[in-house]
């Protein structure tokens, strides 16, 4: 059995480009919306709590709660904010893996695996390459041992 | 021998486009308005030409796209030919098909067409992979040829005693599925009628028989009996219509379900690729001990409108494990080891209120700024209120029988879904995957909720309420799921 945690640069861009669209906004507002103060007052208020809220809380929360456990016979993931919860998928059901990277992935993280079931899916986000690759080719070994 | 044809020179009329009649109205109207002589015809024509030529155009499209589909099928496959300048070619062996059904409207009946859906575990959706409309003849000789290439023995056959079925039909026929029936045949009308004309006209309808029963009865109580009196009616000539003649017969590697009356069903289901089965059952269905028996397999109960995956209707739940016991030995019966926690009760009326409490502060917001609508608020209420009361009725009955059980290969699942009761037997090689999720409230109560996805060509997700958390992790773990990891004692 092996343990996946998710990579914490993607954190760290995440949140990193929230606090800056919160700082273009409450500039944009400043500029264009002087006139109604009340209006200018609560869109940098929105924006602002929305940075704070999922740049310092939710987001690292999120990335600090979601594990990845796969072993050869099993896949189970660990996540959530409010509600926790526990996905578990037999390698058996497995179909195929779908495997997304976002220009710049090893470096950023924004690598996505996503394990197909006749029925339901898994989607383990924001991987390390090295361990994209690695979940991939676990998975993939397994399925190839039932032909 | 191969079989070639085209398909049903109806289907022509489901090619051209829904309202492409439409178009005949205004020209059949101002053809009437003038005097039918020679010359009111050329005035006619020159008015109308641009009309005429888009009907024609219309018609050419669907008769060359009607031209291009063509079958052939002998006795271990089918072809379907699409295309004129691309083509395409699907070629579906029998041995493959999970399921066959083959319709007759009452229309299509008249018409001698009959509607062919051929559906495989390949399919990306909840639909048949090849519907194509043939003629009765050939229809059937298809039919015969998928027969013949499936195993002969014969099982058992079984067929609803025709006056229980009249009976629980009178007793457990529901205003709900009416309502749904109503709903179903309101959208697929209004998509060629006004829709606005169609309310009016349902509008009408209701005050004239408001105000005729209103003579004897307030007009709120009248509204009410009449829209359940009219749903349930509704939705019992509907599963008459569905379940007369319904035969379900069992051989070696197959089931057949012939069912109708007026419409005519036949289906041949591939008893290895069915994905398990389900006992229903509605609120009064429960109290009386009456069920139906379902099954989930690719392609049965999806081709159309009040389709259902039954396999044998409501009739006695002593006849119902009967007909498990014979249609799918293999099968254990239905036993729940993983009960709900007492904890969790309350969150069983989470909905029921939300149901209840949105109709009424609706009522009391219209009830203080516009005291004029208060009349038609006030039944309105009324109406959506005891829909919530039921649904509370039955979570409470859901209370005590939800939970999930495993003996063997094989998995049970007991549970509620908005009015119906599921009882669920599925292989368990057919779990695709198991969610275990907590709320915060069920965090603090140490509960936790189920969901377990199924194998399908769609999500079908079976979500198994107010568990508690330890020991359903403890009883996932004996049964080969360990979603333990981290908390794990070992």
């Amino acid at each position: 059995m092996r343990k996946y945690t998710l990579k914490p640069a993607a954190l760290y861009i995440m949140s990193g480009a929230l606090f800056i669209l919160a700082a273009l906004v409450t500039l944009l507002a400043v500029q264009y919306l002087v006139s109604v103060k009340i209006l200018m007052y609560s869109v940098i208020a929105l924006f602002c709590v929305t940075a704070v809220l999922l740049g310092l809380i939710l987001l690292p929360m999120y990335f600090r709660r979601t594990v990845i456990y796969i072993s050869p016979y099993e896949i189970t993931v660990h996540s959530g904010l409010i509600f926790l919860r526990r996905d578990h998928m037999k390698m058996s059901a497995v179909q195929y893996v779908t495997r997304v990277s976002l220009p710049l992935s090893g470096f950023s993280g924004f690598n996505f695996v996503i394990l197909r079931a006749l029925g339901g899916s898994i989607v383990l986000p924001f991987l390390n390459s090295v361990d994209a690759d690695e979940i991939v080719e676990t998975v993939h070994l397994e399925i190839s041992k039932r032909q | 021998m191969e079989r070639t044809g085209r398909q049903h020179f109806v289907r022509l009329f489901s090619y051209t486009t829904r309202y492409f009649w439409l178009l005949l109205i205004p020209l059949a109207r101002s053809l009437y308005s003038m005097s039918f002589d020679v010359d009111a015809f050329r005035v006619w024509i020159r008015g109308a030409w641009l009309d005429l030529l888009v009907l024609l155009v219309i018609i050419c499209f669907a008769w060359i796209r009607w031209m291009s589909v063509r079958f052939a099928f002998d006795s271990e496959k089918i072809i379907l030919r699409r295309g004129i300048y691309v083509n395409s070619e699907d070629t579906v062996y029998y041995s493959q098909i999970t399921t066959l059904s083959i319709k007759q409207g009452f229309l299509y009946r008249l018409l001698g067409a009959s509607k062919v859906h051929i559906a495989t575990n390949a399919g990306n959706f909840d639909r048949a992979d090849v519907t194509i409309t043939m003629r009765r003849a050939d229809a059937d000789r298809f039919y015969s040829a998928v027969k013949g290439s499936r195993q002969k023995s014969l099982n058992y056959s079984i067929s609803p005693n025709k006056l229980r079925l009249l009976l629980f039909s009178v007793l457990f026929s529901s205003a709900l599925s009416g309502v749904l029936i109503i709903v179903a045949l309101l959208l697929e009308t209004g998509e060629i009628f006004d829709r606005e004309v169609e309310a009016k006209l349902l509008f009408d309808t209701l005050t004239e028989a408001v105000n005729i029963a209103s003579v004897y009865v307030p007009p709120i109580i009248s509204l009410i009996i009449i829209v359940l009196v009219g749903a349930w009616s509704l939705s019992f000539v509907n599963n008459l219509i569905v379940y007369w003649g319904f035969v379900l017969t069992k051989c070696a590697d197959s089931l057949y379900v012939k069912s109708g009356i007026w419409t005519k069903n036949r289906h041949i289901l591939l008893r290895s690729r069915i994905n398990y089965i389900d006992i229903k059952q509605s609120f009064t269905s429960k109290v009386f001990n009456v069920s139906s028996l379902h099954v989930h397999c690719a392609g049965y109960g999806s081709t159309g409108r009040n389709e259902m995956t039954v396999v044998l209707p409501i009739t006695t739940r002593k006849e119902v494990n009967g007909a498990v016991e014979e249609v799918f030995p293999e099968y254990p019966r239905p036993k729940v080891e993983l009960k709900t926690n007492p904890r969790s009760y309350g969150g069983f009326f989470f909905w029921p209120i939300v149901f209840a409490i949105i109709p009424v502060c609706g009522f009391v917001l219209i009830y203080h700024f516009l005291p004029d609508w208060y009349v038609v608020a006030y039944p309105a209420v009324a109406i959506t209120v005891i829909p919530a009361v039921w649904l509370a009725l039955c979570k409470t009955l859901s209370m005590f029988i939800t939970g999930i059980g495993m003996s063997g290969d094989y998995i049970t699942m007991r549970y509620s879904k908005m009015f119906t009761f599921h009882t669920i037997v599925a292989p368990k090689d057919r779990i695709a995957k198991v969610i275990i999720r907590q709320s915060p409230f069920q965090r603090i109560s140490g509960a936790c909720s189920a969901a377990i996805y199924t194998s399908s060509d769609s999500k079908v997700r079976h979500y198994i309420y107010g568990l508690r958390l330890d020991r359903a992790l403890a009883f996932f773990e004996k049964n080969g799921f360990d979603l333990y990891y981290t908390e794990n004692p070992k």
